[in-house]
């Protein structure tokens, strides 16, 4: 039973009062939502060499108009994007982008010397007031010995240095081929990072 | 924990009493707060820091950065809320938003019936358009026409239509605006008028129209365009309407209302609204507003207040007692859409003492036009012989501005020359005969209005009683006697739309035509064979040197005196919309399209 008059009350009816009042005002930011139409999704390549270049490419559905926050990995530096200036803020690992009437935006980071890191991203549409958080590839690992494992991804380590002597021939998600006599070497290093990647997500819980 | 099980918590925990107590104050705060960042008095888009009420690029990118890095990393810098930026990105994309509630007095003036009946376009063009229409610059706007030419003799005029659509998707073509003509004329409805000079309208492909007229015309396009214009219909719609004027808007669904306009009709409910929106297959610029509310409130007091409580964004034709009543209320402003209506002392001249040139010349010099102007509030005095320099521009002949100024003492000095009076030493005016001058005065006609006529009457009755020693009666006689007592009286007050002042053919108001008389009884030959040749002149420059023989003529004859021209007075709420000022329309209502796709949503609460 409510008694009025005690803070049990008071705080019903602040509760009943705010959901009247908050009803009849018009939204500030409670209008927000999410909506499955609307995504973004991020493809970066899984692995990349120490201190190469990191292309990453976030893909725009269902809006044009609003802003990405991404959080780059403790390490990675922002370099540039594919956008104007004027539509992107670099806060420390944070990078702000605004979208005007844009599908894709892809922007480059400069990967540490060691180390790995997720990538977090959330987005806000601003027309219909939709919000969510960036999907796809969000992790990548520092490897000497880099390439991607990700089929399907199109962003590509630019400084593969496995084979520095090689480079030119190397493409992008794939190691550089370097005659019969190296065949052993690679699949030595192939072999050494699927164990990493192993260790690494087991640390995080298992969860694949 | 969620809400749920937080309110739970509040609600049973008896332990946590001082917490308790904390929370219940952060609520109330967290109430109240959201209120006070609301917008108070916005005048301007958010976003749009150059104050051009677009938002650019560059302004929209700063302020969604600003916003998310406050929504995201939690800095603190001025930003705009959701919904400040959800706007100004509707406005940089150019997407409709917001609804804009405007008020009318009467059913009447919901959409449809005032297109076959009254006003046509542009009065109802937020639904329906014309082939064009014209502009204060004395130019003209091209609306489902986007060229047009006339003939060398101007009896034939071919319009070429845009690529435009119904509001349904079918076309529309140049059948529709045949269709148009013949069932205007077919149905006997009152706008039939406008056409009268059309003999039929021929469509060589789906794009052209071509009017054949039974006389020149040079002004054609002009007698389409206002006072009243005239909307093109679609044939597929109404074709199956036999009686126009028995049909039910309300009863027969929204295929009623498919026009070619920004708007397109989505609700209405009897005694209530009249609900538009935006058409996005508009097959010009698209409007800002997303939708329009036509909401029904008879009583003026109520209008005023639902425009000061927020209920409506506007409120036009007001009265200037009602604009002083909003002086200085907080997002309110008052703009004038300046010569909407001119008044004028108007004579018969085939009555005595009116049939006296003299008699008119003098009198025109004791009118006190400032006087009479400011009498009636929003009115400015009008020094020419007819037309509105405004709205005729180059059109009016310099000669005959301020050719009459107030000055008694020219008054007595044409008396003193004229045979029918005379002037005794005290500067009274007598007849000849040492009669006193009486003039009796009807007043109830369109002058009457806000009881302009009277106020008027009695601005200048003191010179004229004082000065002149005339003795003025006036009273104000039933509507449906005053065009028979005018038409025994020497003297009444009239009043006219200013498009009846904005263009040379309007000084056909004083020509004699074979047919019959004019409304002043006025009859000079040479302005009547000057008339006729400006009928029949297309070339513009011949035109003009033609309107300047004509009204130096008006000018020594004295037919009427034009005394002032007021304004309308239109009440905007600042806080939700702007541009209502930055466009005037030709004519004295804000319901025309030019307005609407100009007006742009500034604040959430135009939602």
């Amino acid at each position: 039973m409510i008694q009025y008059g005690s803070s049990s009350s008071l705080c019903a009816l602040a509760l009943v009062f705010e959901c009247v009042l908050l009803s009849i005002l018009p939204g500030q930011a409670l209008a927000a939502g999410t909506d499955s139409s609307f995504t973004v999704e991020r493809t970066l390549q899984s692995s990349v060499a120490p201190g190469s270049e990191l292309e990453v490419q976030l893909n725009i559905s269902g809006f044009e108009t609003g802003g990405i926050v991404e959080t780059l990995p403790e390490g990675f530096i922002y370099l540039n994007s594919s956008l104007p200036e004027t539509q992107v803020r670099a806060k420390g690992q944070h990078i702000i982008f605004a979208l005007l009437e844009e599908d894709k935006v892809s922007y480059s980071v400069k990967a540490p010397a060691s180390g790995d890191g997720i990538f977090s991203g959330e987005w806000e549409e601003v027309l219909e007031q939709k919000k969510g958080k960036v999907q796809g590839n969000s992790e990548v690992v520092i490897s000497s010995s880099s390439y991607s494992e990700s089929g399907d991804s199109t962003g590509k380590a630019r400084d593969i240095v496995s084979n520095p002597g090689n480079a030119s021939d190397q493409k992008p998600g794939r190691l550089p081929f370097a005659g019969p006599g190296l065949l052993g070497g690679a699949i030595g290093l192939a072999a050494g990072f699927r164990a990493l990647e192993k260790s690494r997500k087991e640390k995080k819980g298992g969860i694949l | 924990m969620n809400l749920k099980s937080f309110k739970f918590r509040i609600l049973k925990e008896n332990s946590l009493q001082p917490v308790r107590s904390w929370f219940c104050l952060l609520f109330i705060l967290g109430l109240f707060l959201p209120a006070c960042i609301l917008p108070a008095g916005a005048s301007v888009i958010p976003g749009d820091s150059s104050g051009d009420t677009c938002v650019s690029d560059e302004e929209l990118a700063s302020s969604i950065l600003s916003y998310m890095e406050y929504s995201y990393l939690g800095k603190e810098e001025p930003h705009l809320s959701a919904e400040e930026l959800s706007l100004a990105a509707h406005n940089f994309r150019h997407i409709p938003y917001g609804r804009v509630v405007i008020p009318v007095s009467s059913e009447g003036d919901f959409i449809t019936p005032n297109i076959w009946y009254k006003m046509g376009v542009p009065t109802g063009s937020l639904i329906y358009e014309g082939l064009v229409t014209r502009n204060r610059d004395g130019n003209y706007d091209s609306w489902l026409a986007e060229s047009w030419n006339s003939s060398k003799d101007a009896k034939v005029w071919t319009f070429r239509l845009k690529e435009a659509k119904w509001q349904d998707g079918e076309p529309v073509s140049s059948e529709d605006v045949k269709f148009t003509h013949d069932y205007l004329k077919d149905k006997k409805l009152k706008l039939a008028f406008v056409l009268n000079s059309v003999e039929r309208v021929e469509c060589p492909d789906a794009r052209t129209a071509i009017f054949y007229l039974e006389n020149p015309d040079p002004t054609f396009p002009d007698r389409l365009s206002h006072s009243p214009g005239i909307a093109i219909f679609p044939k597929h719609i109404w074709e199956n309407v036999e009686n126009p004027a028995s049909y039910d808007e309300y009863a027969s669904g929204d295929t009623h209302f498919i026009g070619s306009g920004p708007f397109r009709y989505k609700a209405a409910e009897r005694g209530q609204y009249f609900l538009l929106e935006a058409n996005e297959a508009y097959h010009g610029d698209s409007p800002y507003v997303k939708e329009v509310a036509l909401k029904l409130i008879p009583d003026a007091s109520s209008r005023l207040f639902a425009l000061q409580s927020g209920e409506i964004d506007v409120l036009p034709e007001i009265t200037p007692v009602e604009a002083e009543k909003l002086k200085g209320k907080d997002n309110i402003k008052v703009y004038n859409i300046p010569d909407a209506t001119g008044y004028e002392i108007a004579f018969n001249c085939e009555l005595f003492p009116t049939n006296d040139p003299l008699f008119r010349q003098a009198l025109s010099h004791a009118v006190n036009r400032e006087n009479a102007s400011n009498t009636l509030g929003n009115a400015e005095p009008t020094e020419t012989v007819f037309l509105f320099p405004d709205l005729a521009h180059d059109f009016v002949n310099p000669d005959c501005i301020r050719k009459y100024d107030y000055d008694i003492e020219k008054t007595r000095a044409i008396f003193k020359a004229s045979d029918n009076f005379s002037v005794d030493s005290d500067g009274k005016v007598r007849y000849k005969n040492g009669d006193q001058i009486h003039l009796k005065i009807p007043l109830g006609g369109k002058a009457h209005m806000n009881r302009a006529d009277e106020k008027i009457l009695n601005a200048i009755k003191m010179d004229w009683e004082d000065k002149l020693g005339f003795d003025v009666e006036f009273e104000v006689v039933p509507k449906d006697i005053y065009l028979e007592e005018i038409g025994e009286s020497p003297i009444f007050i009239d009043g006219m739309p200013g498009t009846m002042h904005d263009d040379v053919e309007d000084l056909n108001n004083f020509y004699r035509s074979p047919a019959g008389s004019n409304y002043y009884h006025y009859d000079n030959p040479k302005y009547n064979r000057l008339m006729e040749e400006l009928k029949n002149t297309t070339d513009r420059d011949k035109r003009k040197e033609i309107g300047y023989r004509m009204q130096a003529v008006l000018a020594e004859d004295v037919p009427t005196i034009p005394v002032c021209s007021t304004g309308t007075l239109v009440a905007y709420r600042t806080d939700r919309f702007t541009g209502w000022e930055s466009v005037m329309p030709l004519q004295a209502g804000i319901l025309d399209k030019k307005v609407f796709l100009n007006i742009k949503p500034v604040s959430s609460q135009a939602s």
